[in-house]
């Protein structure tokens, strides 16, 4: 190649763009050096990211030297290249790879003489909500259409080609987002994002040649073929092929605002759009955050569902000689406040949700202690130990081993799970120790198999492993096992392996990644202690959690979310409730388990009832004050997240209706009640408790292992038996805002969360006689539950699984009423068909 | 009585042909006539001009173009499903008189609600020139229908894939320049397809009729939601119309009127499941 052209660079490399000299950094393409530098190359199926592709060819450019037209994306830039990006021979090529790629799209949408005129009749905005798009007045992505853009600046205006329309059918039955493949350009943003990004797979190219579409697996829904509607795939699509189905009418953004996602503990930045002081859509903020432009399905299509919901409580309701009736913010805070104020402060409580900002949390706690002077509310007994996790979600990607200990981190904080996923991209070793199947499974280097309802036999098996290693290996330098202050060593490692469903083989690789690494992260799921006697299992946590920090540079063990602290004092206000100490409630949400037959309402013997919430609620109805709260999208904050960071959360929309800020509220109200000193100052004397949202790191405190020697660790919790066959686990289902469940608020997570579903293996199935969707009635020695079958060959047998949320009637019916289900949550149960009812719904 | 759907076709992307069975309609239509059909018990109420009948089979066809909820459940219904109601047929049909040659221009859905009224015109010893316009060749339907029951077809597309480039006004100006004698045009599609076909006649003086379509409820003149102006009077769509003189149309006052409820039409189809079998 000839270098004359090779400019006198000082140090860095420069390539020549249209007689331009433009410099790049190493690794960059010859389409990122000319996006630097300002040289406009067209482009489709390239995105920021996304890896290169090369696929729609409208990027070509001519290198000297090099033969063709190389695609300009997928060449890498390298010093003293001559490029020509606007010769007449490239114009000519690239208005025909447009004409084609515009021949299989509605052309109706591009070309248009009378589109002005059009939409200056229409007003802006005004779409018809047509199922099929054929037009720009039918697109809902107009405003962002890419086609339309590259039509614009390469300057067509008609196809020399007879457009086709595939005539495709609309694909409408899956929640939350409608595709139209007929306007689908085959650029495969969405495949790529899919498998690649995402690592889920769920859409792939089908069919060949002319016939080749985006699709799923034999055209089965995305909810069967294992999506998690997180919306990336909506986001990069260039046309609107893929289109969310709660803003795709709305009129365009008239604002974006930056703020982070409360619906769980990650803490991810999201640009909430509004148009008419209304929420239109939520997306991933594209850079920053720990989600590093991703975002799941909460995030991307909850919020608007939630924010704009007709359940939404907009006006103070007060009771008025029996009714509740809307009131004024005065007269429901005076009602509110005399009716607290009749009774002494024991007789008080005051409940209120995990999952609030900072002052929000800290408000409530004031409230309770300050103006209720009570201690009947939920708080952390000790002071918040935050672990080593402080590094930040974002350096999770740095570990070059991450092991899950019965963390469905996936399921339960989504993000955190994507970030799992591309640290194994990256090159680190995932290694999985849990009962039932998980999403990460397939990207594990190791996974072994705990045994249902124990974890503490796979810990020790991996203990032990790593032990035996040492042995064989270095034979001394290494802590020996017996300096542990567990008391693993008591056992045979034949023995653990017998209790462990996993071999010695899976052990001992398990045990060689882990101790190959260098920076390891353990995370312990949130119900994993539940499914053990606990001080056993805190115990050999430790023990590991030593022997791993013996031997890399960086170790951390971290429970994901525990709230134990907390549940358990909400449990001690019900029982107060229940036994009649407690008269007066202010409750913060939704709290306490819907009403239901097996149920009976716990807050009936309450005298008098405060609800501060956002959506109408299970107790909303017998309230005698109700005071209409605003929601995350509609205030501001602080939220302190998962790994103790601080992220800010601002106004996009104003509160709905009369709805106020929690703590605006709260003041109000203590100020109705007489306490003039309700401001940050007094609340921050109660107590530098910051919200329950974070990992818990795991004590490395050798008192917690005196625990009950080996025979003991085989006791399980719970037990089968003949009369009761089968172990339900319950994994929580974690989709809440303010207690309430999020499938009963926004349509689309019904289907999504399997909330009414218990899963069984085949062969389960088959040996009880019940079929896929068939109701049935699942007894426990503590009561029943009817749930619905379903059938999922990813389940082991003998195991029933289901996803209720912690205070889900049917769970606590199941486990017992005195049993909250966060002390347990298995149970030995048997199936019974119900009777008359002739099976599959 | 049931209005159970006879068979149902999507002629044209988002375009259905539906015939119902509704005798007690068929016996009496007339071309231009319409129909309000209701899908459900809690359904909205949509007009619809009929497109054909027979009174043999006791059908009646027409077409429906999914453009919002009630619409879209409409189309989700197949072949041997009921309809609630089915009320007709409704408004004053146009006179059908021996006048020269008469333009039949019919956009989208009304590609379908033109062809009773060129049957009727060219039976009346008319010359019937009919012309439909669409964004692209593929959204054309009833072409041999039409061209069947007219003179002459005139097609006219956006993006210039079939036929002419441009729409119907386009046409009409083209066949004024080709010296045609136009006595009488009548149009049916869009609202603004029908201002600018009166903007095309306006200039020559070509007598417009234009098929509006204001929001309808009850169809019987009570409500007064289909208020329109014409020559600076208040009329009822549904009672004195459907058809009027379209260079007397307040066009700016009927396209405010139509856009009444769009906040609520979008949150309908926000919470609602259109396409969700689930």
């Amino acid at each position: 190649m000839s270098n004359h052209n090779a400019p006198a660079s000082r140090g860095r490399a420069a390539l020549s763009i249209d007689g331009k000299q433009v410099r790049f950094e190493p690794g960059m393409t010859v389409l990122q050096a000319a996006e630097a530098a300002g040289v406009y190359i067209p482009t489709l199926c390239t995105h920021p990211a996304l890896p290169a592709f090369g696929a729609c060819r409208l990027c070509v450019v001519a290198i000297e030297g090099m033969r063709g037209f190389p695609a300009s994306c997928s060449t890498a830039a390298r010093d003293g290249m001559v490029v020509k990006t606007d010769t007449e021979e490239i114009v000519r090529l690239r208005r025909a790879v447009l004409e084609l790629i515009l021949s299989e799209h509605p052309t109706g949408c591009l070309f248009c003489d009378r589109k002005q005129e059009c939409e200056d009749f229409r007003g802006p905005g005004h779409l018809t909500k047509a199922g099929r798009v054929t037009g720009c007045m039918l697109c809902p992505n107009k405003e962002e259409c890419e086609l339309r853009e590259l039509v614009e600046k390469i300057g067509l205006d008609s196809v020399r080609f007879e457009p086709l329309y595939r005539d495709l059918p609309l694909e409408r039955l899956d929640p939350f987002f409608d595709r139209d493949y007929n306007l689908c350009v085959l650029c495969g943003r969405c495949v790529r994002v899919c498998q690649e990004i995402r690592g889920v797979s769920t859409l792939d190219f089908v069919n060949r040649g002319p016939e080749t579409r985006v699709g799923t697996a034999f055209g089965r829904l995305h909810l069967d073929m294992g999506c998690q509607f997180c919306g990336a795939c909506v986001d990069v699509c260039p046309t609107g092929a893929l289109a969310d189905r709660t803003s795709k009418w709305e009129p365009p953004a008239e604002k974006t605002v930056e703020t982070t996602c409360i619906l769980c503990t990650v803490g991810c930045s999201i640009e909430v759009s509004a148009s008419r002081d209304r929420v239109r859509s939520s997306t991933p903020a594209h850079i920053g955050g720990v989600n590093g432009g991703q975002v799941c399905v909460l995030g991307r299509f909850g919020v608007a569902e939630l924010v704009n919901s007709r359940d939404r409580v907009t006006t103070p309701l007060v009771r008025k000689l029996g009714h509740l009736l809307r009131g004024s913010w005065d007269e429901a805070l005076t009602l509110a406040a005399d009716g607290l104020l009749r009774f002494n402060s024991s007789e008080t409580a005051l409940l209120y949700p995990g999952l609030l900002t900072d002052e929000e949390a800290s408000a409530s706690r004031g409230f309770a202690r300050l103006v209720l002077k009570t201690d009947n509310y939920p708080h952390r007994s000790r002071p918040e130990k935050w672990g080593s996790f402080n590094a930040g979600l974002e350096g999770l990607s740095e570990r070059d081993c991450v092991l899950l200990i019965g963390a469905d981190v996936t399921q339960t904080h989504p993000i955190l799970g994507h970030n799992v996923k591309q640290a194994v991209d990256r090159g680190a070793k995932l290694v999985i120790v849990d009962t039932i199947p998980t999403f990460l499974d397939k990207f594990a280097s190791a996974r072994v198999t705990a045994i249902p309802g124990d974890f503490s036999w796979a810990v020790a098996g991996l203990i032990w492993a790593l032990v035996e290693r040492d042995a064989s290996t270095e034979r001394s330098g290494h802590r020996r096992f017996k300096d542990l202050p567990g008391w693993a060593f008591k056992l045979l490692f034949e023995e653990i392996v017998s209790h462990t469903k996993g071999d010695k083989e899976t052990l001992k690789q398990a045990a060689d990644l882990l101790h190959a690494a260098s920076s390891i992260l353990v995370l312990v799921g949130r119900e994993v202690g539940a499914e053990n006697t606990h001080k056993h299992f805190n115990g050999l946590l430790s023990d590991l959690s030593v022997l791993l920090s013996s031997r890399t540079q960086r170790c951390e063990v971290c429970f994901a979310g525990t709230t134990k602290d907390f549940d358990a004092h909400w449990l001690k206000v019900m029982q107060s409730i229940e036994a009649k100490r407690v008269k007066a409630l202010v409750m913060v949400g939704d709290l306490v388990p819907k009403l239901s037959p097996e149920w009976p309402n716990p807050l009936q013997d309450l005298d008098f009832l405060v609800v501060i919430d956002s959506h109408n609620g299970s107790y909303t109805p017998y309230a005698d004050v109700v005071l209409p709260s605003a929601t995350f999208v509609e205030k501001e904050g602080t939220f302190t997240a998962v790994d103790g960071a601080s992220h800010e959360l601002r106004r996009a929309v104003s509160p709905k209706g009369q709805s106020r800020p929690e703590c605006e509220i709260l003041s109000l109200l203590a100020k109705a009640m007489g306490t003039e000193n309700f401001g940050l100052e007094d609340l921050k004397s109660v107590g530098s408790e910051r919200s329950t949202n974070g990992l818990d790191a795991v004590e490395r405190d050798s008192s917690l292992s005196e625990q009950p020697l080996a025979p003991e660790l085989s006791r399980e919790e719970v037990k089968c038996s003949a009369e009761w066959p089968l172990l339900l686990i319950n994994r929580h289902n974690s989709y809440l805002l303010h207690g309430h469940r999020l499938s009963r608020l926004v349509e689309g997570i019904r289907s999504l969360c399997m909330s009414d579903l218990v899963r069984l293996s085949p062969r389960t199935a088959d040996i009880l006689g019940v079929e896929d969707g068939e109701e049935v009635d699942l007894v426990s020695e503590k009561g029943r539950a009817r749930l619905l079958v379903g059938v999922d060959d990813q389940i082991p047998e003998g195991i029933l699984v289901s996803r209720l949320t912690a205070k889900d009637p049917r769970l606590l019916a199941l486990l017992g009423k005195e049993q909250a289900s966060f002390l347990t949550n298995n149970a030995a149960v048997r199936i019974e068909k119900i009777e008359g009812n002739d099976g599959v719904l | 009585m049931y209005y159970s759907i006879v068979e149902k076709t999507e002629t044209a992307p988002n375009t259905s042909l539906i015939k119902v069975e509704a005798p007690a309609v068929a016996n009496k239509a007339q071309p231009g006539q319409f129909i309000v059909v209701m899908v459900d018990e809690r359904s909205e109420r949509i007009p619809y001009t009929l497109s054909d009948w027979s009174i043999e089979d006791g059908t009646i066809t027409f077409v429906v173009n999914e453009v919002g909820r009630s619409t879209g459940k409409l189309v989700s219904r197949e072949e041997g499903d009921s309809l609630y109601s089915v009320v007709g047929p409704l408004g004053i049909p146009p006179k059908i008189d021996k006048v020269g040659t008469v333009v039949c221009a019919g956009g989208c859905f009304g590609i379908a609600a033109i062809l009773p009224l060129a049957r009727a015109f060219k039976k009346a010893g008319n010359r019937v020139i009919s012309i439909i316009e669409a964004r692209a060749c593929y959204l054309l339907y009833l072409e041999r229908e039409l061209r069947k029951a007219s003179d002459e077809l005139v097609i006219a597309t956006g993006d210039g894939s079939r036929g002419m480039r441009g729409f119907a006004p386009d046409v009409i100006k083209m066949l004024i320049e080709r010296g045609e004698r136009l006595d009488q045009v009548i149009a049916l599609g869009c609202t603004f397809m029908l201002k600018l076909v009166c903007d095309a006649t306006r200039a020559a003086g070509i007598k417009t009729l234009v098929d509006l379509c204001p929001i309808i409820v009850d169809a019987t003149g009570m409500c007064g939601c289909c208020r329109v102006e014409v020559g600076g009077e208040t009329k009822f769509a549904c009672v004195d119309g459907p058809f009027f003189d379209g260079h007397k149309v307040d066009w700016d006052v009927l396209g405010f009127r139509k856009a009444a409820y769009v906040r609520q039409e979008t949150d309908s189809v926000q919470f609602s499941k259109v396409g969700v079998k689930r």
